[in-house]
């Protein structure tokens, strides 16, 4: 009885965390490949050079930075994790959907470009207890790259 | 758009489902693994750590028992100030010490010392100095259960709760170093430990109770009364909230202690033979406040 009574509100915060977490991370993956499909034209390149075989008409930065947070399940697990090691799950899909975001976003932000050279991506922790070792409470992710506009011939 | 465009393309699109980024076990799984894991390994280390940390308690020597009491009693920063030695003061200990001579720790010296405090309490502190609270002087109305009352506090000498209190809180303080080691949220492990101390803590409240009405019945040659008769009071003042959510308190139910103090009566067959009165007005606060304010 008195365990219940001590544990009652973990359960329900570790329940409530993994029912609506799961949620929020599929409806996040449905998007994800929906607009991805959409954008799928538009190419995305590491290469910092621009080519010279086609005539450049317009260059410009283009950014999307997205920020996620993990869920109490989440975070559990991987405080759990951190004793005994070993690939930490949770944490692989949540900096997934976050890179993807960041370059959807980037990617809807070029309206117009014929592709995007130079991308970069960043990453950091942010809130409470982002600057101790012990958890990631939430990140962000910021993609950034340079957007360019051929001339049609 | 040609054929191996087309291609592409499907390719890629097919690409953007496959999930290469992401282990394919399922959280869930982990989950169980990881926290059956982790609670087994602990309550391993902890219950081995609580065996040896406990029998070594229990086997050592007297002497050594005694001594590491003593010595912690000077570690333990000790805030009460020997009472002044007055009338009251004088009574209880020749009542403790009476009480002593029955009891296996005849040979110690055991310092009474009155708390100008109305709250019903009365302490066993390390260094061997039993604190009684003035505000449970007044409450008893005989010296049989002032006896019991200390003869209680003894008993937790006997069975060196003190030093068994001390190493669930050296476990305690190792569990801490885990967390600090490791950064897991350990918050459920220690209240996990906390209630599970509380529950010792009151099989040794019942354990000292015992060995109370055990003394008090030899030293008052085979007369027992008044050992119930602080706890039936207790139980009197002992709410609905008390009563409901016993296991948050470190000490039993008065109501049970009493219940469990008279199975024993019945089962020792320890006679009642009346009550010793208290000697007249010594346990009245005024005489102690006015002293303090001459001072």
């Amino acid at each position: 009885m008195d365990l219940l009574f001590t544990f009652a509100p973990v359960f329900i915060f570790l329940i409530l965390g993994y029912i609506v977490g799961s949620i929020v991370e599929k409806n996040h993956y449905k998007s994800i490949y929906a607009r991805e499909a959409k954008l799928i034209d538009l190419p995305v390149l590491t290469i910092k050079r621009i080519p010279t075989d086609k005539i450049v008409r317009e260059t410009f930065l283009v950014q999307g930075s997205v920020v996620i947070s993990l869920d109490y399940f989440k975070r559990f697990l991987a405080s759990m994790k951190n004793l005994i090691g070993g690939r930490l799950g949770t944490y692989e899909s949540l900096l997934d959907r976050a890179r993807r975001e960041a370059i959807l976003r980037l990617k809807e932000n070029a309206t117009g470009a014929d592709i995007i050279y130079n991308l970069k991506l960043e990453s950091c922790a942010i809130g409470k207890s982002a600057n101790s070792k012990k958890q990631i409470g939430s990140i962000e992710v910021f993609a950034y790259g340079t957007a360019v506009k051929y001339s049609k011939v | 758009m040609d054929e191996s465009q087309k291609n592409l393309k499907e390719k890629k699109l097919e690409m953007i489902q496959m999930t290469i980024n992401q282990s394919d076990e399922h959280p869930l799984k982990s989950f169980v693994h990881v926290l059956g894991g982790i609670l087994v390994f602990l309550s391993i280390v902890y219950c081995s750590l609580k065996v040896v940390i406990d029998a070594s308690i229990y086997l050592m020597p007297d002497s050594t028992a005694i001594y590491l009491t003593k010595s912690l009693g000077d570690i333990i920063i000790f805030n009460q100030e020997s009472s002044e030695k007055n009338e009251t003061q004088k009574y209880v200990q020749d009542l403790l010490n009476r009480l002593k001579e029955n009891s296996s720790l005849k040979n110690v010296d055991i310092e009474v010392i009155i708390r100008s405090d109305s709250t019903l309490n009365a302490l066993s502190y390390p260094g061997y100095k039993i604190v009684v609270n003035q505000g449970l002087l007044e409450f008893v109305k005989s010296e049989n259960e002032l006896a019991f009352i200390l003869g209680h506090e003894l008993g937790h000498y006997h069975y060196r709760h003190l030093l068994k209190r001390l190493s669930s809180s050296v476990l305690d303080f190792s569990v801490a170093i885990i967390t600090l080691i490791s950064g897991v949220d350990t918050s459920i492990v220690k209240t996990l430990s906390a209630n599970l101390n509380k529950q010792f803590s009151q099989r040794q409240e019942s354990e000292s109770d015992d060995y109370a009405l055990k003394l008090v019945d030899r030293t008052y040659d085979g007369n027992s009364s008044g050992a119930t008769d602080f706890f039936e009071k207790l139980s009197k003042t002992e709410g609905f909230i008390r009563n409901s959510l016993n296991f948050l308190f470190t000490h039993p139910l008065s109501k049970d202690r009493v219940s469990h103090l008279k199975t024993s009566i019945e089962d020792f067959k320890m006679s009642d033979k009346g009550l010793t009165p208290l000697p007249k007005n010594i346990f009245i606060l005024d005489n102690i406040s006015k002293k303090e304010e001459d001072e």
